[in-house]
């Protein structure tokens, strides 16, 4: 039977026979696009790989690599670009999107990466300052450039890129700072001298700060690697994300507050400057799985949510809130977040347990044409995406450009909350389950697992176990399950495979996965 | 959506099998050489053509058995058009066929192909698939090189060894291979079901996969013009090919059969495999065609149309009786010679292949009696094995061009890969291989170029031995190496070392590569060779080279850094006196018509030794400036020109440090600012700034000024505070904490006005040019409350210094010269009667300060001339 398809197939493609009209080419359409649609406001391609020296913008068009983004007003939209200027687009609501204007707003930024409205102006964090950029003659091109705060080390490594800013509920304008790497020459004549336990990096290098209302400039907490993504939750509580790396065992999704130390122990380097936070750290545990390290540390604290790698993402960027009250499907309150490598965008749920944040994540977008870097809602609930990718890599067909996703206004069936209980989790659904499937312990599958705390690039998946699902109970209305779970264990990663719940309407997860970090159990 | 498509489908495959019921019993060779056949033939013989087609249909029903002869691609595209001798056609056959894996010999051009290995097959292949080719491989697999090794049992047997294999094979688990994601490569979660079909099926149409398997034909190409032999061959029949030699060219090439892969594979499997085929086929028949994780898997999505195949992953009860039995077996019935397996025994031998007698009992081409392997073999395959076993001369040394052409026949380089060789047939030479003509129309361009063939198609091999220093030679295999065509969308595969060692080692051999060395052919370099170089580099090769990463705009083609160690210098001379002459048809033209150089000026027009300039120049590309041509146009796009308006760029810079503001006039006077010790850091006249390390470089470097004269700035911060009596200047170090910079302000005519504090002094600071002289540099200051700094004893009082260098001279009362700079007070701040200031030493030299009244508002002007 094969081998008579085979040579009929090549007998009729030999030919080019009219019956070729049907080859059985199914083209698996992406189920994400009838839940959620991606437009494209512009993107190009580079001539050259997004990691060649010589790497060229497209000879077309700006070079919207989109490193900051922040509306104006319902219509308009301020973005920054990696090459150092601010953009007011108009026009980017349109379907399809091909009346966009673009308006210079501000130039001469030293790669900025991140952009806001606030106090009446635009804020961005350049390399070596905060810069506050207003127009005062109204022609809508900028003409002051204030420092609204500075005082970092800038070695001049590459690696020190500084992000932000954005507002939590107390008017703090929060900044990010990437650690450097490996400095060398000159760069180490700009680090801190005769720094505490040995790293050389530059002050507050691998910390968060803050500005305050009145005006001065604060360190805050420490321990940061490449902070790319800053966002304030409902509560106006700030977080930000962390890339893998060296002291990073995955990407991480924390919650900024003073005192706090994350990961990264070269931002050790400022912990006796004045104004540091962290007080008298005499040794860094390392090469010990992440439980004993907090131990060891006290300063140092859990992620609220882990992504584990490749399965939730690879390089996690902007942190998006839904605000938009259920205009972007039902995830209204939750977190988004960036996600470079992959081209895609992730989802967190976050509660407070014990008083600390933690929660889940769970893969929601892929696809996008290219790295995603930031992320901003427009006022009809639409998330915009900025793209670049150079210097790295990512999936998709473009270097960098603007991408819209719109929710179709169908519901995904996705588990929309996971919350944690004392004996296992709470699934909230975003759709009525199927009692049978969804009550079916054996629909289930749990593994947990923790990370090694150490110098080298990213762990391992450590001390995995698989548990024991005990009961799978539906609750009433039909969308609450309740798993009772056997081996809990806090500070480790519990990563969900739901493949086996089926909708009422008999559809499968759109996303079976969910990895929550059990930091605490509840009472 | 999915039932009525599910529906039409099926009664398609009926139609199907209505329409073309008779032919089921073609292989793939004949069907082509039929259509071949019938294309190119008179109208009579076309009659005559058919009516011999129907009677052999008519006899292949009647006998009521497949033909499915081994598909060897050499063989099929060369041998049975007579390209090859029966002897090379033997050989290439001995080799795919595997024969001396059980008939040992010491010939290593028959070295086996040998089969996959096994290790891990249960988690690679769907166990009904297994069972069906052992069944009968060549009934599951048209065209597959494994012989039937039950073909002497009888159903309910075969049935019972199938068992035991499988039970046995169901034993070799192996994980495959974690995929590391980096920062480079996207490894999406479980990402072979990530795949796209849409980008799989542009991917394998593009990229290689077409040069051997089978194209669809509703791909869509960018028709790109035949050539003119093409167009040609298109217009004549078989006579009038052969007389004019292009019978090979006009041939239709068979396509290497895919098999069931459906029924085969999971989608993990085929990517993993596509990923990595050398990891399961060791002899790199399948190369690897450089996929990334997420490529493999839209490749998968493509070619597993259907879902492919689910292998669970549960454990199944394992007898562990039928496991053994099955692995015994395994041994029997050699399996093992051909396929790696783990913990299983030494594999049986067979006669040795010198003592083989072809007109045995015992042959492997015909339905064995008891347990030996059964290939299907068709006559012409037959013939050829035999002429090999006859054979005389078969331990004799072959030579290296023979060496080569074997093993680009069992690698199938011919495939995309032209290359002239001795036809052993009739003692001539021919070219063959290459893409052939129905397949070009799938290599294309990254861009749509009209570079010809040349641009688009892989590259012809005549030659390449010469050509190629053998590093780069050995590197075009490497994985690591990056593609160098970068403006093909095909790619060279990759393949392991030991794959092409023969190559690699016979290639300069049978090429009769020169061995001289570099200074024979050129010489040394000197200076004046480099600049020649440039100069020359300029007026041609700019039009259609890159220079690294540098070109022209609309430029395609090769990137001229690191050629010199990429070519052989002989071969470079050579080539660039006159590429005609050693590349066919090649789009290179001659600089040096007749030998002859058209630039006299350069080098007394000596056209050996302007050959030798280029190559000096291109060996020392990285540090030689670019040629003038590409120099302007990246300038035009990066160089910041100030026309109308000041333009101000922010950037690491060697003077200014890592926060520099760098400011350039129209007037062709430019300067930067550190912005950290708020200090004018240097200035400099004529073109101002090149922005694209800034703009685009992940790397940072810092941004250095274009033009000429560069001043440096004195050291230390402009003011501080002193006692009448301080000879010393104070250190910024001390001073920084008094100083906070707060930005500028761009005026109407887009010129910049720094703003800082110092102690509780407002200071706005104004520079600009004053025409081509030098800068005018003004401060304002004015004194904002009572600051804990404030000095209160009124001894202590604010100074501003206005020049440093070792050794100051003043020229007048109102200047001070040094350091090269000429430095006027304008202005002169209140309180200053031409007596107040004065030079003080330190060791950095002297320093012309002038105290400023902090009380009132203030403005001091400057002057600075170089």
């Amino acid at each position: 039977m094969v081998m008579r398809s085979l040579n009929l197939t090549h007998f009729v493609s030999v030919l080019g026979f009219w019956l070729i009209g049907i080859q059985p080419l199914v083209s698996v359409v992406a189920a994400d696009d009838d839940y959620y649609r991606l437009l494209s406001v512009a993107t190009s391609k580079a001539p050259t790989e997004s990691r060649s020296k010589n790497w060229k913008p497209s000879p077309e068009g700006l070079p919207l690599e989109i490193s900051g983004m922040t509306f104006l007003d319902d219509q308009r939209l301020a973005v920054a670009i990696r090459k150092g200027e601010i953009w007011i687009l108009d026009g980017v609501y349109d379907e399809p999107a091909s009346n966009v204007t673009y308006k210079r707003f501000a130039n001469a930024l030293h790669e900025p990466l991140g952009l806001l409205q606030h106090d009446g102006a635009l804020y961005t964090a350049q390399r070596s300052e905060l810069t506050k950029i207003r127009d005062i003659d109204g022609d809508d091109v900028a003409d002051e450039y204030l420092t609204a705060a500075k005082g970092w080390a800038v070695t001049g490594h590459y690696h020190e890129y500084a992000f932000g800013p954005k507002l939590d509920a107390d008017g703090n304008l929060w900044i990010t700072l990437n650690i450097g790497m490996g400095l060398k020459g000159d760069q180490l004549k700009r680090a801190v001298p005769d720094p505490p336990l040995g790293y050389r990096q530059g002050r507050w290098r691998g910390w968060g700060m803050v500005l305050t209302p009145q005006g001065e400039l604060v360190p805050m907490c420490a321990g940061m690697r490449s902070p790319a993504g800053l966002g304030a939750n409902a509560a106006g509580d700030m977080f930000y994300t962390d890339q893998q790396g060296n002291w990073v065992a995955t990407n991480s999704l924390h919650h900024l507050r003073p005192g706090v130390f994350f990961h990264h122990a070269e931002a050790l380097a400022s912990m006796n400057e004045p104004g540091s936070t962290i007080k008298s750290v005499e040794k860094v545990p390392a090469g010990v799985p992440l439980p004993e390290a907090m131990m060891q540390f006290p300063q140092l604290r859990p992620p609220a949510v882990w992504f584990p790698y490749k399965r939730a993402g690879q390089s996690p960027t902007d942190i998006m809130l839904d605000t938009s009250d259920g205009k972007f499907g039902p995830f209204s309150g939750q977190f988004f977040v960036g996600e470079f490598t992959q081209a895609g965008v992730n989802r967190v749920f976050l509660e407070k347990v014990g008083g600390e944040y933690q929660g889940a994540c769970f893969p929601f977008r892929s696809g996008f044409a290219s790295a995603v870097l930031r992320l901003a809602q427009g006022a009809d609930g639409s998330m915009f995406a900025g793209l670049t990718n150079r210097g790295w890599s990512s999936l998709g067909n473009a270097s960098y450009g603007l991408q819209r996703l719109v929710w179709t206004g169908k519901t995904p069936f996705e588990i929309q909350e996971m919350r944690a209980t004392p004996d296992g989790f709470d699934l909230l659904f975003t759709l009525p389950v199927d009692p049978e499937s969804a009550g079916d312990p054996a629909s289930y599958a749990m593994q947990s697992h923790t990370y090694l705390y150490h110098s080298a690039y990213g762990s391992d998946e450590i001390q995995k176990q698989d548990l024991t699902i005990r009961s799978a109970t539906v609750s009433g209305n039909g969308r609450r399950v309740r798993l009772v779970i056997d081996g809990l264990r806090e500070l480790f990663v519990h990563a969900l495979d739901a493949d086996g719940v089926r909708s009422k309407a008999g559809l499968p997860l759109l996303h079976p996965d969910a990895y929550y970090t059990l930091n605490h159990r509840p009472e | 959506m999915l039932i009525p498509r599910d529906r039409l489908r099926s009664r398609v495959r009926v139609a199907r099998l209505i329409v073309f019921l008779p032919l089921l019993f073609i292989s793939p060779a004949f069907v082509n050489t039929c259509f071949f056949m019938f294309f190119h033939l008179s109208w009579r013989s076309r009659i005559t053509f058919v009516f011999g087609l129907s009677v052999s249909l008519a006899v292949a029903s009647t006998r009521g058995q497949v033909i499915s002869p081994p598909f060897v691609a050499g063989f099929e595209r060369f041998a049975r058009h007579g390209d090859l001798s029966l002897a090379e056609a033997g050989d290439l056959l001995v080799s795919e066929l595997s024969c001396v894996a059980c008939h040992e010999s010491a010939n290593s051009q028959l070295t086996p192909k040998r089969g996959p290995t096994l290790v891990g097959t249960a988690n690679r292949f769907s166990e009904k698939w297994l069972r069906e080719y052992l069944n009968d491989p060549s009934e599951k697999k048209p065209g597959t090189t494994m012989p039937h090794m039950l073909g002497h049992l009888d159903d309910v047997q075969r049935q019972t060894v199938i068992n035991k294999l499988v039970s046995f094979l169901g034993t070799q688990k192996k994980p495959f291979q974690t995929v590391r994601a980096t920062g480079a490569v996207a490894v999406m979660h479980e990402f072979w079901n990530q795949g796209d079909p849409l980008r799989g099926r542009n991917l394998y149409h593009t990229v290689g996969c077409v040069a051997c398997h089978q194209p669809d034909a509703k791909q869509k190409t960018n028709q790109t013009a035949p050539t003119a032999v093409d167009q040609m061959i298109s217009q004549l029949d078989t006579d009038e090919l052969e007389e004019l030699g292009l019978l090979r060219a006009a041939r239709r090439v068979a396509s290497v059969p895919h098999g069931d892969l459906v029924g085969k594979y999971t989608r993990q499997s085929l990517t993993m495999f596509l990923l990595r085929p050398e990891s399961v086929r060791k002899a790199a028949r399948m190369p690897n065609l450089r996929l990334s994780p997420s490529e493999a898997a839209d490749v998968t999505a493509y070619l597993l149309s259907e879902k492919g195949s689910e292998i669970s992953s549960k454990e199944t009860v394992v007898d562990p009786a039928m496991v053994s039995e099955g692995k015994a077996l395994f041994v029997e019935l050699q399996c093992s010679n051909c396929h790696d397996a783990t913990d299983v025994a030494s594999p049986r031998m067979a006669t040795p292949w010198e003592k083989l007698n072809p007109e045995g009992k015992h042959k492997c081409w015909t339905r064995p009696a008891a347990a030996m392997p059964y290939y299907k073999l068709d006559e012409l395959q037959v013939d050829a094995i035999k002429s090999v076993l006859k054979s005389e001369s078969m331990t004799a040394e072959i030579n290296a061009a023979q060496w080569v052409h074997s093993r680009m026949l069992q690698l199938n380089c011919y495939a995309c890969h032209q290359r002239e060789t001795e036809l052993m047939k009739d003692g001539g030479t021919g070219v063959l291989g290459g893409v052939g003509r129905y397949r070009k129309p799938y290599f294309e361009m990254v861009q749509q170029v009209d570079l010809g063939d040349e641009g688009r198609l892989p590259p012809p091999l005549t030659g390449v031995g010469s050509k190629l220093q053998p590093k780069a030679l050995k590197a075009v295999f490497d994985q690591r190496t990056p593609a160098y065509r970068r403006h093909m969308k095909a790619r060279m595969p990759a393949y392991h070392a030991t794959a092409v060692e023969a190559l690699v080692e016979n290639l300069p051999v049978a090429d009769r590569a020169g061995k001289k060395s570099e200074s024979t052919v050129f010489g040394n370099a000197d200076e004046s060779l480099f600049r020649a170089g440039h100069e020359l580099s300029g007026t041609g090769c700019v039009e259609c080279h890159y220079f690294r990463g540098e070109s022209l705009p609309g430029v395609v083609g090769l990137d001229l850094a690191g050629i010199t160690t990429r070519v052989r210098p002989e071969w470079f001379h050579d080539f660039v006196l006159d590429p005609g002459a050693l590349k066919n048809r090649t789009r290179m033209p001659t600089f040096f018509p007749d030998g002859k150089s058209n630039r006299l000026d350069l080098l007394d027009g000596d056209v050996d030794k302007q050959i030798a300039s280029l190559w000096f120049y291109l060996k020392d590309l990285a540090s030689q400036p670019l040629p003038e041509k590409i120099e302007k146009v990246r300038s035009q796009n990066y160089e910041l020109r100030p026309v109308d308006r000041p333009i101000v760029l922010r950037s690491f810079m060697q003077d200014a440090g890592t926060h520099a503001i760098a400011v350039g006039f129209p007037e062709g006077l430019h300067y930067s600012y550190d912005s950290e010790k708020i200090r004018l850091a240097s200035a400099w006249k004529g073109r101002f700034i090149d922005a694209r390390g800034t703009w685009f470089e992940r790397f940072t470097p810092p941004a250095e000024p274009l033009g000429e004269s560069l001043m440096h700035f004195p050291q230390g911060q402009p003011f501080a505070t002193l006692d009448r009596k301080d000879v010393r200047w104070p250190a910024w170090e001390d001073q920084a904490k008094w100083y906070q910079f707060r930005g500028y302000r761009l005026d109407a005519q887009g010129v910049p006005t720094f703003l800082y504090q110092f102690a509780q002094w407002q200071i706005e600071e104004r520079i600009v040019p004053m025409g081509q002289r030098g800068l005018r540099r003004q401060w304002n200051i004015k004194q904002e409350g009572i600051n804990a700094a404030a000095p209160r004893d009124e001894s202590v009082t604010l100074n501003l210094c206005v020049h440093q260098a070792i050794k100051l001279t003043r020229n007048s009362g109102a200047q001070v010269d040094g350091g090269g700079l000429q430095t006027r007070l304008v202005k002169l701040p209140q309180g200053v009667n031409g007596s107040g200031d004065r030079i003080i030493k330190d060791e950095r030299g002297e320093r012309w300060i002038v105290p400023v009244n902090g009380k009132d508002q203030q403005t001091v002007v400057v002057e600075y001339a170089w």
